[in-house]
């Protein structure tokens, strides 16, 4: 369970989240909703541990988001991922291996080959659609049990966004992946989310205040 | 997943993204074990070991390089967000980040270093320019000294990467940190010397200037600077140096990991990571420039210290660079006029400070009770031919009744009003009864100059003032003998060496002031080391008549004169000052040639050498004219040249 406290986070004087608190049980896939600048970003990464909060506490399954043993359980993955430049799918999931007991390469190699994907050529002559397949591949065989997704569905052509949506819908029935998705889609959230929120000026909107603020 | 498996791959991964710095230091260490192995590069003499050693200059070189590369270049992840992202979202601890990116930098630098080191040092074993027994430690030592000073050079640009937030700042940072301290201790050592006329040193500042000062630690540490003079590596001589260079090289790792864990990964809109590092650099930054304003505008005091140049160096100087610190660290040009509050406590440090120099200005001024004082050392920095003054302060002690005498006659003389035009400075040290030293710098009328032959003639003065009094053998030398106009080499034994030296010593102990004053010397004697030792030389006076007589025995006809060669012509150039504000302008004015005998006769007798006049401030002379005398050495074949002032 992902247990989020009264967490503020500022940027010098700006308030981006504002006492924020939220549960998402496991197994839960839980959309957020936002305008840009909304803090839904900054967000994710407090939870990756990435960023540190000004006040109030992230805990999964009761440890803190920065410990180790926390982290070992969450896959983050930001809207904009850094690969090497001589990176090729293959030596994103032999990256990732390293870090993650649970990474299957045989997994990682069978959505690869799903999303028709050369596992040997340079990332950078991928386009953006295809590289983020290949993150979500890694994601999904990290085995993890949580995973933070930043803007998943940006630069996915319809098709591939179905898929998508199976492949994490399949992973959150299946063995139980608590997923966080950030994203504008509203509709790919609608189809794929159990559960939404919306953040709204550093806070955490309820679906009638939302509407209400619609 | 096992953590030591996790952190295995973390090192590996970190290595593949520093591919590029791992071929460069193997790449430029194996080139200089290349170029240091070659025999060319490698001169003779007892000295080759120390090219083993820590001082060897060209790995020093590729120590700070790396040092600041590598410092640099440890948290690259840091620069962009999605790599920040990436790498904080890892299963790992800031700790644990840490460790690897450090402990990375050192096996990158330290193995192929190390390796090429002792294979440098397997090359000159079996090429025969070392042996091992005398070099092992050298090359031991050379290992490690410029390992701690990389991980010291390391520490210092890490910080100023994980302070600052753009590439600019960095550099600005890491040039503070390395210049600051050494430039801030000379601007304190120039303030107490204006604002204390008797200042001279303090040893307080000369430690922190040897310790605090990175470069200066660095230099020390691994003896780059003697190394340079071609003396040996001594373990004694560099080891506070070696253990204080570990403790910066532990404390800076230590201050980086704590920074870089709670550094914040988010980037901002500021020049630095933290309000408090912003804070400090600013305050640093305009203390170290106004006080050089203050330093800079006592130019027009001519020699004093006035307060009233320092009032103004204040009140205009810290609101423009108050200003300009604003736009630096803004980047803004707007903020010119911002951070009011700040400018106020700007103007308070800075009176604060003037105030603490003028308190340690006077402080200083103060000197002890004769019963307080154990031996004194006094150097007159006029008389050159007897060498340099720090050795001689701190070889000479004057003690007893001699002591007693001089304590009296510099307590006399100093700050001693008069309408003499001309002053010498006097140094003074005083080891004091409770293990400290005290230095003063007096000023003594050139009417008072007579009185130092007191001091002159103690034996404690000479045997501090003058090298070749202070031989211990002349077994590893060999003797040349110049007069400016001819030189020889005298091929002596030991034993006639040694009655040469004992004659010299004996005639420069007899020697009083005012014989030196009164006369130019008219020789020199050079005792060159054939052991790479240092050579150590002395000037012969007409009255030294035992050496005179030695010399002669040789066949050297040391006493003779200018006018005893057949001199062709002198030339006559008079040069005339013009006073400037700052500066006085010296131009030739006109130029004669004598030719005839009688005159270059008469004027020659007047005439001496200018390379033995380097005590010239001490005799009148006339400095406004040159003499070029060009005569015809022994053999009369040739026609040479010599430079030569008139006395008066």
């Amino acid at each position: 369970m992902i247990e989020i406290c009264n967490v503020t986070k500022r940027f010098g004087k700006f308030v981006c989240l504002d006492q924020v608190s939220l549960e998402i049980p496991d197994g839960m896939v839980y959309g957020l909703v936002g305008e840009n600048g909304a803090g839904k970003s900054t967000l994710l990464r407090l939870i990756a541990g990435v960023y540190r909060a000004d006040a109030g506490e992230i805990r999964i399954d009761g440890r803190r988001a920065s410990a180790v043993a926390a982290k070992q359980e969450v896959f983050y993955m930001p809207d904009r991922q850094y690969y090497d430049r001589n990176a090729t799918p293959l030596t994103v999931g032999s990256f990732y291996r390293n870090f993650y007991a649970g990474f299957s390469m045989e997994d990682y190699r069978g959505l690869l080959e799903m999303f028709e994907l050369e596992e040997n050529a340079l990332l950078d002559s991928f386009s953006k659609g295809m590289k983020k397949q290949v993150f979500i591949a890694a994601a999904l065989c990290t085995n993890t049990r949580y995973l933070l997704c930043d803007e998943v569905f940006d630069g996915l052509d319809p098709q591939i966004r179905r898929v998508v949506n199976d492949l994490l819908l399949g992973a959150a029935e299946g063995r139980k992946l608590t997923i966080l998705i950030v994203s504008h889609y509203l509709e790919e959230l609608n189809k794929i989310c159990g559960h939404k929120g919306y953040l709204h000026r550093g806070r955490i909107l309820t679906e009638p205040e939302w509407q209400e603020l619609l | 997943m096992d953590g030591m498996k996790r952190f295995t791959g973390l090192l590996r991964e970190d290595l593949k993204r520093k591919l590029g710095m791992i071929a460069a230091a193997w790449y430029s260490m194996g080139m200089l074990c290349l170029v240091f192995s070659m025999k060319a590069t490698v001169p003779t003499g007892e000295v080759r070991s120390l090219y083993v050693g820590p001082g060897n200059t060209s790995f020093f070189a590729v120590m700070v390089l790396f040092g600041i590369l590598m410092g640099a270049d440890a948290f690259r992840f840091l620069r962009s967000e999605s790599e920040t992202d990436l790498y904080f979202g890892l299963p790992f601890t800031r700790p644990q980040l840490f460790a690897a990116g450090w402990a990375n930098n050192l096996l990158i630098f330290a193995v192929p270093f190390t390796v090429c080191r002792l294979l440098f040092f397997q090359i000159s074993l079996a090429m025969g320019y070392s042996r091992y027994e005398e070099s092992i430690l050298s090359v031991w030592m050379g290992c490690l000294v410029p390992i701690l000073g990389f991980l010291f050079m390391m520490g210092l640009a890490m910080l100023a990467y994980l302070l600052a937030q753009n590439t600019g700042c960095r550099i600005g940072l890491l040039a503070l940190f390395l210049l600051g301290p050494a430039v801030g201790m000379r601007l304190v050592e120039r303030l107490l010397e204006m604002m204390a006329p008797s200042f001279y040193r303090s040893e307080v500042l000369e430690i922190m200037k040897e310790y605090l000062s990175p470069l200066s630690l660095l230099l020390r540490a691994t003896g780059v600077q003697e190394y340079a003079d071609g003396s040996c590596w001594l373990l004694q001589e560099h080891l506070s140096y070696i253990l204080v260079l570990e403790g910066a090289a532990v404390f800076l790792s230590v201050m980086c990991l704590v920074i870089f864990c709670i550094r914040p990964a988010e980037r901002t809109n500021r020049m630095f990571t933290f309000r408090s590092a912003e804070y400090l650099v600013r305050y640093v930054c305009l203390v170290l420039a106004a006080l050089w304003l203050v330093k800079g505008l006592q130019v027009f005091a001519l020699g004093g210290f006035s307060t009233a140049l320092a009032g103004i160096a204040v009140l205009f100087g810290v609101p423009v660079l108050h200003g300009l610190l604003n736009m630096v660290l803004a980047f803004d040009a707007r903020k010119f006029v911002s951070a009011k509050w700040h400018l106020l406590m700007e103007f308070c440090v800075m009176l604060l400070l003037l105030v603490v120099f003028s308190a340690l200005g006077s402080r200083g001024g103060r000197m002890p009770a004769v019963e307080e004082i154990e031996s004194a050392a006094v150097v007159l920095p006029a008389l050159a031919s007897g060498g340099d003054r720090e050795q001689a302060l701190s070889r000479m002690k004057i003690e007893g009744d001699g002591l007693a005498d001089t304590y009296v006659w510099i307590q006399e003389v100093c700050g001693k009003k008069s309408d003499a035009d001309d002053f010498y400075d006097i140094l003074v040290k005083y080891n004091l009864k409770n293990g400290r030293t005290a230095y003063y710098k007096c000023q003594l009328p050139a009417d008072a100059l007579d009185g130092f032959d007191d001091i002159y003639r103690q034996e404690a003065y000479k045997k501090g003032t003058y090298d070749i009094l202070c031989l211990d053998s002349v077994k590893y030398y060999e003797i040349h003998w110049t007069n400016g106009m001819e030189q020889y080499t005298l091929d002596l034994n030991e034993q006639e060496r040694q009655a040469l030296w004992e004659a010299y010593c004996k005639d420069l102990d007899r020697m009083t002031f005012a014989e030196l004053r009164a006369e130019a010397p008219i020789g020199q004697l050079t005792f060159a080391s054939t052991k790479n030792q240092g050579d150590v030389s002395g000037y012969i006076y007409p009255g030294f008549s035992k050496t005179l007589a030695i010399l002669s025995h040789y066949g050297i006809h040391a006493g003779k004169k200018i006018s005893d060669y057949e001199i062709t012509e002198i030339v006559v150039a008079r040069y005339m000052m013009q006073d400037g504000l700052l500066y006085n302008v010296r131009y030739l004015a006109a130029q004669d040639t004598v030719r005839e005998p009688e005159k270059i006769m008469e004027l020659s007798k007047t005439l001496a050498i200018e390379e033995f006049c380097v005590d010239e401030q001490l005799y009148l002379k006339d400095r406004n004219t040159e003499y070029m005398v060009s005569y015809r050495d022994s053999t009369g074949q040739t026609v040479r040249r010599v430079k030569c002032w008139k006395r008066i």
